[in-house]
């Protein structure tokens, strides 16, 4: 993994309205954008890794990052 | 061993789990690792969270655990180091996982509901069950 807990959850909030804006009040080009943003925000933001940090060997989840925001 | 970092409230609450348990299991040496001063440990072991909870046994990694674990779950690694299971339950989901993709589940099972897409359902079951699903393969 290699998001901090913050923004797992900012991914899924942000990816849920995308699908729901996609398939409910957008249409065209537009939606299928907010419905693929939105399915890969839901997705990574679900697993907690995001492959674009993987390859760029970074991301927000550190050590002491992912201690500070206690979930369980 | 447990890799730990100073200000990790997980880490308080396994150990403490660990105080309670260790004793009871017979033949396993315990050691507790803080990832900043040992920051090579960290690498070697490709410790990703803190706490890691890890067992050996001969030498060889058997089964870890990252994340807040309850008891059952230190206990489990614990006996994993002492021979007492020898096929270790190669999964557990940690708290925080099954937090997010339980919420995951839910906001995609209401989501596809509500909006009448089947995938996005079922999007949601997945997610559900990937969850919960150490749960029934205990």
């Amino acid at each position: 993994m290699n998001e901090a807990n913050w923004e797992r959850g900012a991914r899924l909030a942000i990816g849920v309205v995308l699908l729901i804006l996609g398939f409910a009040a957008l249409s065209g080009v537009l939606a299928v954008l907010a419905i693929i943003v939105g399915l890969i925000l839901t997705v990574t933001g679900a697993v907690g890794w995001c492959p674009i940090y993987s390859v760029l060997k970074t991301g927000t989840r550190k050590l002491t990052g992912a201690d500070a925001n206690p979930s369980a | 061993m447990l890799v730990t970092t100073p200000h990790c409230p997980h880490c308080r609450t396994v150990k403490a789990h660990i105080e309670g348990i260790a004793s009871s299991v017979k033949g396993v040496a315990y050691r507790e690792v803080s990832a900043p001063e040992e920051p090579d440990l960290a690498t070697e072991f490709k410790i990703k969270a803190a706490p890691t909870l890890l067992a050996f046994r001969d030498g060889e990694e058997v089964t870890r655990h990252v994340g807040a674990a309850s008891a059952a779950e230190v206990e489990r690694v614990f006996h994993a180091a002492s021979g007492a299971i020898t096929k270790p339950r190669s999964f557990s989901i940690s708290a925080e996982n099954r937090w997010f993709r339980s919420a995951t589940g839910v906001a995609l099972l209401v989501a596809g509901a509500a909006l009448g897409v089947l995938w996005l359902v079922l999007l949601g079951a997945v997610f559900m069950t990937s969850g919960w699903y150490d749960r029934f393969f205990r």
